[in-house]
């Protein structure tokens, strides 16, 4: 038995999820969370006499504290392997990636452990999406002064 | 090439298993010795937790030997922590010398074959082994923060929070430690952090293969082979290596595959860690005490790798080392 062999017999038994239940399921649960967070920014614009804007930010605020109690009380990992992507994907997914490590560095303390660790799993998407952000920026102020689109 | 050592008159004196409550829920629950209600073993952090499993193990231990602190010559052992914090914050109050060893999931193994070497040898007359692993201090040092939501794969497994400890003894008792065969550093080219079962099912191969060379023996010969933590995915990888050597594998089992309830989808393919085969051993050590298993191979598993290695896209070296035990009943 060789090492190619043994590589064969490794790719034969691998066990994966079915792709498309699994993307069925990320679909209907990132649906649903989408269909929340509009009725929860339709409550605040219609019933509360919010304005659009802040209607939308009471509904992210809605829905990421939800996201925390979860996580807090252990249910989000659970769900979450269920619905993967329709959890990950929204901003459900960022709350979960912020306060995981956050709860880790509890016993390290304020510092060195909460407010160190907080970032530790999200700060590449605040990091790199800044960058992109003055990337595409500087794209477009390019494009502006050659007169190619307006602002 | 691996070597292969011979013991005359070392013999296993007794075992004590503790664990954490998902491993209460187990098949294999009546088997152990004491289990806590959570893996912080009511204590605030999981580091505490690991150490006071390890201490209460050292007690029961020592209780049902009849033994005390002078008796022991040396320690071997560790834990899965960084620089085995856990092992050297147990074992500061404790005058036994220490020798801390770390060599992933085979901990025990290799702890159990080099007591064996310093029985053998007479530099002691008792010495003790142990392999501890925890939940907690290892899913957040080999993986993710323990509540963050990512989808995991089926064949991931799941660390056991267990310590088996054992006192090898040069007095007589009904269990023989008979030979050890330590094995080596392999490369399988297979790097899947999510997949650790199959990546060391190779060296599982290897080190089962050269201690059937060395010692002569058939796999028929064996009464139990027993692996530490390949989980459903690598115990199914190594009996289908076998069978392309028409060589049946027949009486064998995985620690990881049996340490839990698999219908529990949250135990994915199976348990893992350093206490997986360690806890195991309570189940070996009562058949074999009775003698329902003559002849046994102990196989630990172990992937050598970090997570700084992983995120350098490095291989992932996994190693295995094995001990045979006889029933002399």
């Amino acid at each position: 038995m060789n090492i190619v062999e043994y590589k064969k017999i490794v790719s034969k038994n691998n066990k994966n999820k079915n792709k498309i239940i699994s993307s069925v399921l990320a679909f209907l649960g990132g649906g649903t969370l989408g269909i929340i967070s509009q009725a929860l920014s339709d409550f605040g614009f219609y019933v509360l006499h919010y304005s659009r804007e802040n209607s939308y930010a009471f509904s992210t605020l809605v829905i990421v504290s939800i996201a925390c109690l979860l996580t807090i009380l252990s249910f989000y990992n659970d769900i979450s392997q269920i619905l993967s992507a329709g959890l990950f994907v929204p901003t459900t997914g960022f709350a979960n990636s912020v306060l995981s490590p956050s709860i880790e560095g509890r016993d390290e303390g304020l510092i060195r452990g909460i407010g160190a660790r907080m970032f530790s799993l999200s700060g590449s998407v605040i990091g790199i999406g800044i960058f992109f952000c003055v990337f595409v920026t500087l794209i477009k102020y390019f494009l502006y002064i050659m007169g190619i689109i307006s602002l | 090439m691996s070597i292969n050592v011979n013991f005359e008159n070392v013999f296993l004196k007794g075992h004590v298993s503790v664990t954490g409550n998902k491993e209460k829920d187990g098949p294999m629950c009546n088997f152990y010795d004491f289990c806590f209600g959570d893996e912080k073993a009511h204590q605030d952090t999981f580091e505490d937790g690991e150490s006071t499993m390890i201490k209460k193990a050292l007690v029961l231990l020592l209780k049902k030997t009849k033994l005390s602190y002078e008796d022991i010559g040396v320690i071997f052992g560790g834990d899965l922590s960084n620089q085995l914090s856990s092992s050297s914050q147990c074992f500061k109050d404790i005058p036994i010398s220490y020798i801390g060893l770390y060599s992933a999931c085979s901990t025990y193994i290799l702890a159990l074959g080099l007591a064996a070497s310093f029985i053998n040898a007479k530099y002691v007359n008792n010495a003790l082994c142990y392999a501890s692993s925890n939940y907690g201090v290892a899913e957040r040092q080999f993986r993710y923060p323990l509540e963050y939501g990512i989808c995991k794969k089926k064949t991931t497994t799941v660390t056991v929070s267990g310590v088996g400890a054992s006192i090898v003894s040069s007095l007589e008792s009904k269990i023989k430690v008979v030979s050890f065969t330590i094995g080596e550093i392999y490369d399988s080219t297979y790097n899947n952090v999510d997949d650790l079962g199959g990546v060391m099912a190779y060296s599982a191969y290897k080190v089962i293969t050269s201690h059937l060379k060395k010692t002569n023996s058939k796999i028929e010969d064996y009464d139990l082979i027993v692996t530490g933590d390949l989980s459903t995915k690598g115990s199914a990888v190594l009996r289908e290596m076998f069978k392309k050597d028409h060589m049946n594998l027949i009486n064998y089992c995985d620690s990881g595959e049996i340490v839990y309830n698999l219908e529990d989808k949250k135990t994915y393919a199976g348990g893992s860690g350093a206490g997986c085969i360690a806890i195991f051993m309570s189940f070996i050590f009562s058949k074999m005490d009775r003698g329902e298993i003559r002849r046994c191979l102990l196989i630990g598993t172990g992937a050598l790798h970090s997570q700084t290695s992983t995120l350098q896209k490095k291989c992932i070296p996994t190693i295995s080392h094995a001990v045979e035990l006889r029933s002399v009943i």
